[in-house]
């Protein structure tokens, strides 16, 4: 079968719920990019011309259907006091949580253009925009306040404030919305879309209870804001999502990519208002064989185009930083094999 | 009965309760091992049972440590004199570059409460600093974490430098976190993997034999 669209136009599609010529296919190929552009993860992540270089270099290689500004989760919580050590071959490790500093009260809302590695995402996203906006999707990886509150903390207080001391989370959930909604400003107005991460509130950390108090109702505020623009949100929660499937659709996301979660399941409870992204397990594009790899991805978008709103193939997570592009050539040609709607 | 409300005390994550159980209990004049064991001790397991079940997840065992810890601290200075030689001595920690600590936590919890010596050296760990603490230390167990595929190789490099540094026979490794198994295990020589926190308290138990 032939592609007839641009990634634009096939994501385009998929979000007026009109059916594309084949399934939108986006392993969430992010700092694995710094890889195939065979650059120094720390150049990567600290420098926005690099960091877009580096996305174009991968769009290059594999020709999947978006491009994904992202290095970590703490870029938020850094640029609101948290400091952060630059490995030259690893992602940046969180040294000191700013409320390990100062108390919630004094730490400001960051200046997306100006402060510690905010612009470097800016940048990225312009320079991606200037090369292959018109063609292709830009995504903006945006970490939602309930992670970013647990790396303005150290995670162990975090997490017992989420139960001993409620009202202080809520501050702290508060500051960080406003400043998820200040960087995605400059996000939009750069030119990308913003994608709402929120890992630390699967269920692999915290209890459906915890996800239904403290974070869903930020990720909904968020969404909400952005609604205003007009844009599709897709809210990405990777872990375990099974025990908060029913609770996701409150979210009010237009998209939603998942993790561990049995993609039936998934579809069946959420596909009457969402479009699913997902989810292949991480692992296994690292480290199965490229046969294993082709015979599992087409079992899952068989299954993942049957979702009534839509479906984007993907990996339930980035793609781990090592994976061998072989293996990311073959999910990609895997879907390109079976993802077709149009005959 | 005492000891089970100490227990309880625990699985309702209360520490308030926990303290002034264990000091009642301690005034009825009750054995400080029984303490430990059926209260104390019984309570922390049920709360990784129920963890390992999807009851509770990780800010209530992060709560529910606490209380054990604040009995814990009360006894453990009466029964360290008498009967409760530590079992074996345990390093702990994340490999370098990775900072996915909460799992490394729960580990701990669970093997210092079965009776451990329990070091703790963090998260995001030079791997250096595993070899060193090793010869310094001499544990009898080296218990890594890895949640990354990018660092998981790096256990790989400890296991290396402590056989480079005549270390490796002395001690037995057992390694967890999302990324690896079994295989893995074998693959870079490692003793034995656990897939989650009570399988490492029973590594723990089968490797030193007590
Ligand atoms: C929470 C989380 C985070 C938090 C971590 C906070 C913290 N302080 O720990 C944050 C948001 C910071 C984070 C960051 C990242 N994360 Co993360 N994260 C997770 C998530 C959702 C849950 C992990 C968790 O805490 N689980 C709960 C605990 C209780 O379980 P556990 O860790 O597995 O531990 C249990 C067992 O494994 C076992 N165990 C653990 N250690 C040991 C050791 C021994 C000796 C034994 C016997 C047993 C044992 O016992 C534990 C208790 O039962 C997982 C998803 C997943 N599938 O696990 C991703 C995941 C681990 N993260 C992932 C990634 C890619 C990242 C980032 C690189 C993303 C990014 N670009 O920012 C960064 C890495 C930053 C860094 N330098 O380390 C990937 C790893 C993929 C891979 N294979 O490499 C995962 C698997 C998500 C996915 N599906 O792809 N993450």
């Amino acid at each position: 079968m032939r592609e007839t669209l641009t990634p634009r136009e096939r994501f385009g599609l998929l979000v007026i719920d009109e059916k594309p010529d084949r399934c939108n296919i986006i392993p969430l190929v992010t700092s694995h990019a710094a890889e195939i552009a065979r650059m120094k993860l720390k150049k990567y992540y600290t420098n926005g011309e690099a960091m877009a270089r580096a996305q174009i270099a991968a769009i290059e290689e594999y020709g999947h259907d978006a491009i994904s500004i992202f290095s970590e989760v703490g870029i938020i919580a850094e640029a609101m006091g948290s400091d952060f050590d630059y490995p030259d071959d690893d992602l940046p490790v969180i040294k000191r949580p700013a409320l390990t500093k100062k108390n919630i009260e004094d730490i400001k809302i960051p200046v997306p253009k100006r402060d510690k590695r905010l612009p470097v995402y800016l940048e990225a996203i312009g320079y991606a925009y200037q090369s292959l906006g018109d063609k292709v999707p830009i995504l903006a990886y945006v970490p939602a306040p309930f992670t970013t509150g647990m790396m303005l903390s150290d995670p162990k207080t975090f997490l017992i404030q989420t139960i001993r001391d409620p009202d202080h989370i809520k501050k702290i959930m508060e500051k960080s919305l406003q400043a998820a909604i200040e960087f995605c400003y400059d996000i939009i107005d750069a030119g990308a879309l913003p994608i709402i991460v929120d890992p630390l509130a699967s269920s692999s950390v915290v209890s459906p209870k915890a996800y239904k108090n403290f974070a869903l109702p930020y990720e909904r505020a968020l969404i909400d804001f952005l609604h205003r623009y007009d844009l599709d949100i897709i809210l990405h929660i990777c872990g375990n999502t099974e025990p908060i499937l029913d609770l996701l659709l409150e979210t009010g996301a237009d998209l939603v990519s998942l993790d561990q979660v049995d993609l039936s399941l998934a579809i069946e409870k959420l596909s009457k208002r969402m479009r699913i992204i997902g989810n292949f397990d991480t692992s296994k594009i690292a480290f199965s064989s490229p046969e294993e790899i082709m015979e599992e991805v087409k079992n899952m978008v068989k299954r993942g185009i049957k979702s009534k709103k839509g479906y984007i193939a993907s990996t339930g997570c980035e793609v781990p930083i090592k994976t061998p592009p072989e293996n990311v050539r073959t999910f990609i040609n895997a879907a390109k094999e079976v993802g077709w709607y149009w005959e | 009965m005492d000891l089970d409300k100490i227990k309880e005390a625990i699985i309702e994550l209360n520490d308030r309760d926990t303290k002034e159980l264990v000091a009642n209990a301690l005034k009825k004049n009750i054995d400080p091992q029984e303490i430990l064991e059926k209260g104390l001790i019984a309570g922390i397991k049920e709360v990784g049972n129920l963890f390992t079940r999807k009851e509770y997840f990780v800010p209530e065992v992060l709560l529910a440590s606490e209380a054990f810890y604040s009995g814990f601290n009360m006894i453990s200075p009466l029964i360290k004199s008498q009967i409760l030689k530590k079992k074996a001595k345990i390093v702990i920690g994340v490999v370098g570059g990775d900072i996915h600590d909460i799992g490394k936590n729960i580990v701990k919890v669970l093997v210092e409460a079965s009776g451990y010596d329990i070091i703790d050296l963090g998260k995001d760990v030079a791997t250096e600093k595993f070899i060193n603490t090793v010869a310094r230390e001499k544990p009898n167990v080296l218990a890594l974490s890895s949640l990354l595929t990018t660092t998981m190789m790096r256990m790989n490099d400890i296991i290396k430098g402590l056989e480079q540094r005549k270390l490796r026979s002395n001690i037995k490794v057992i390694i967890g976190g999302a990324p690896v198994n079994q295989d893995f295990a074998k693959k870079i020589k490692a003793d034995a993997y656990g897939k989650d926190a009570a399988d490492a308290v029973r590594l723990i138990e089968k490797i030193t034999g007590a």
